[in-house]
């Protein structure tokens, strides 16, 4: 480095070890670097600045790693320590918990509803949004929906003529499988019995990754012209209709004016889509040519994501294909639109922003809880302000202090996380019922407090404890024990003045967040 | 006489003397045939895995002028030493001793 540059002036912010062993081999290669590419002195610089703060951040970590590198013997008995003072810590504010049933009782019912909405909301959130869809890897299915780029509405139902074409032109996915829906009647039960189910091309299988419990999926013959007719049952259809009949796949079945070959039957409880009826289903032919009338028929459309392709990619392809169809068929195309949205999109629609907007009321809630506690944990600390003084005179410090405060948070928490997680219990399906759906929402009918939303409860719970800790910690008095000892009037420091003014502005500031949001809620539904 | 203790070289270790294993190199040439094997490092990092295995004596490292283009510039190089070269020996001895005895042995029966 010669002796005035910018990587000599860099060097002297860096420790000497760090510059002799990392910072001047690292500057020597790229000074080469710069010299063999003839690089530009913009771009040195900048590389020059980026390796300079690479070795900052090895030295900070270096000299982190040397200040807290203990040995196990230390770890060990520090460990045990924390563990036999954590213990304590419970065990004092388990008796404080029993000692004020009053004051216990208020937080843990101001807790209960600010936990309790949250967990039920996360538990609908959870069911809907969160929990996969009952197919393989349903994160790469893709649906094709149909806009009106005039009028902006968007259907699923998709033109068969425009199908047939994006078929032969598409490259995102594996297949772009055709699918549509029936409604018959069976006759080979014991009474004629309706059914109802979707009719799949071949495609839609491989799309799925469905493979039938017993006997195979749709193959190309099933879909020709003068092919059998054929059928897939779903295992309920089999068991309570059918007598379980082991043979089922050497007989035919009554259904509407066909009778059918049945050539599989379905997994136990599958449906497609999730949530609606599939009795059985039935093969889906597409005609040999597309049709004059482009919109001859309306049929459905999903296909699985080619290896390395996005759903962007996808939505990208499908709308140049649809400029491209709008241009071919101008008199039939223009103003329509194809984009492509994952399985879970299109089944969610627009019940996933009111569940989101649901559930960050809630957090709303559940903050003006946290502010209601900590008030409440503030003004408890002023008649325990001398039992605090007292302690700190004998030699506890201050972190022992706010280690007890935030145990006893803790406490409140969790036995309000409890008992919110038990009315959560009851209010989430409550809950699942009111959310609108204009079409069945997948998950909706299974909500339920499983093993994720308990751990979201505790989460919040913890999360909770330490909000409305921290500002009964803020409340403890910055001034010597002498002085608390000695003042006979209980009032508050200006810490917990401060805090216990801010928490007020936080709570008319969230109120009227939350007041205003449901205004705005109200007038959308008017 | 199979091998029978494991390695004390970690794979980065082994790889970065069997690098060196042919003769003196630049530690920018080091770092090069590490990428080869995918194994990327910013250029402070990998100068403190040579470091480390300088302080643990199994390279030695000194800076030498060069002229490249007309310009004379300094480079870090680096040698193993007769006590990284054995360790490196020890463990290629494992590794082969294992390959071989894996097509050979049934483990069942030995």
């Amino acid at each position: 480095m010669r002796r005035g540059s910018l990587a000599a002036r860099l060097a002297r912010w860096l420790p000497d070890e760090i510059v002799r062993e990392l910072y001047q081999p690292s500057v020597a290669d790229l000074e080469r670097e710069r010299i063999d590419g003839g690089r530009s002195g913009s771009r040195y610089t900048l590389q020059l600045l980026a390796l300079w703060l690479q070795c900052l951040a090895l030295a900070v970590r270096d000299s982190v790693k040397r200040r807290f590198a203990r040995r196990p013997a230390d770890i060990a008995g520090g460990r045990k320590e924390f563990t036999s003072m954590f213990a304590r810590d419970l065990r004092h504010a388990l008796r404080i918990f029993r000692r004020e049933p009053a004051f216990s009782g208020a937080a843990v019912i101001t807790l209960m509803l600010g936990i309790g909405a949250n967990i039920a909301l996360f538990a609908v959130v959870e069911a809907v949004l969160l929990r996969p869809l009952p197919y393989a890897d349903s994160d790469r299915i893709v649906v094709l929906r149909h806009r009106d780029v005039r009028t902006g509405v968007g259907k699923q139902f998709l033109a068969l003529g425009d199908v047939m074409d994006m078929r032969q032109r598409q490259g995102a996915l594996e297949s772009l499988a055709p699918y549509s829906g029936f409604q018959s009647t069976l006759f080979d039960a014991p009474e004629p019995t309706p059914v109802a189910g979707p009719a799949f091309s071949p495609e839609m299988f491989d799309a799925l990754r469905l493979r039938p419990s017993m006997g195979r999926a749709f193959n190309a013959d099933d879909v020709k012209a003068k092919a059998q007719p054929v059928v897939i049952i779903s295992h309920e259809l089999w068991r309570t209709h059918l007598g379980s009949d082991p043979d089922i796949l050497s007989r035919s079945i009554q259904l509407g004016a066909a009778r059918r070959l049945v050539v599989g039957v379905l997994p136990e409880g599958f449906q497609f889509p999730p949530g609606q009826r599939t009795d059985a289903i039935l093969p889906f032919s597409l005609p040999a040519a597309p049709p004059a009338s482009r919109q001859a028929g309306w049929i459905f459309g999903l296909g699985r994501l080619k290896d390395g392709e996005t759903v962007e990619r996808a939505r990208t392809e499908f709308s140049a294909l649809s400029r491209q169809m709008a241009e071919e068929h101008p008199d039939q195309n223009t103003g329509t639109t194809y984009e492509a949205l994952t399985l879970r999109d299109t089944l969610v629609g627009d019940t996933k922003k009111p569940l989101l907007l649901l559930l960050a009321a809630a957090a709303c809630v559940l903050l003006i809880a946290c502010a209601n506690v900590g008030n409440l944990l503030l003004a408890r600390s002023l008649s325990r302000r001398q039992e605090f003084a007292m302690r700190l005179a004998l030699g506890a410090s201050r972190a022992r202090l706010v280690s007890q405060v935030l145990t006893e948070g803790l406490v409140l928490a969790i036995v309000g996380g409890l008992v919110g997680t038990l009315a959560a219990w009851r209010l989430a399906p409550a809950l699942a019922g009111m959310v609108p759906r204009s079409t069945p929402v997948p998950g909706l009918d299974a909500v339920q407090i499983n093993g994720w939303v308990l751990a979201f409860a505790l989460l919040v719970s913890i999360g909770s404890a330490l909000v409305f800790s921290g500002v009964a910690i803020v409340g403890l008095s910055r001034g010597g024990p002498g002085a608390a000892l000695a003042a006979r009037r209980v009032t508050m420091s200006s810490g917990a003045r401060r805090a216990a003014s801010s928490l007020v502005a936080v709570e008319i500031a969230l109120a009227a967040v939350l007041l205003m949001g449901a205004g705005l809620t109200l007038r959308s539904f008017a | 006489m199979p091998a029978k203790s494991l390695p004390e070289l970690t794979h980065l270790q082994y790889l970065v003397l069997g690098v060196l294993r042919g003769g003196e190199q630049p530690g920018r040439v080091v770092r090069q045939a590490l990428a080869t094997y995918d194994i990327r490092r910013t250029a402070p990092a990998f100068y403190q895995l040579m470091s480390r295995l300088e302080k643990a004596r199994l390279v030695e490292g000194w800076y030498e002028h060069v002229a490249v283009k007309d310009q004379s510039v300094i480079e870090r190089r680096y040698r193993t030493t007769p006590e990284g070269a054995r360790l490196w020996a020890q463990a290629h001895q494992f590794y082969a001793d294992v390959a071989k005895r894996s097509s050979l042995v049934r483990w069942s029966d030995a």
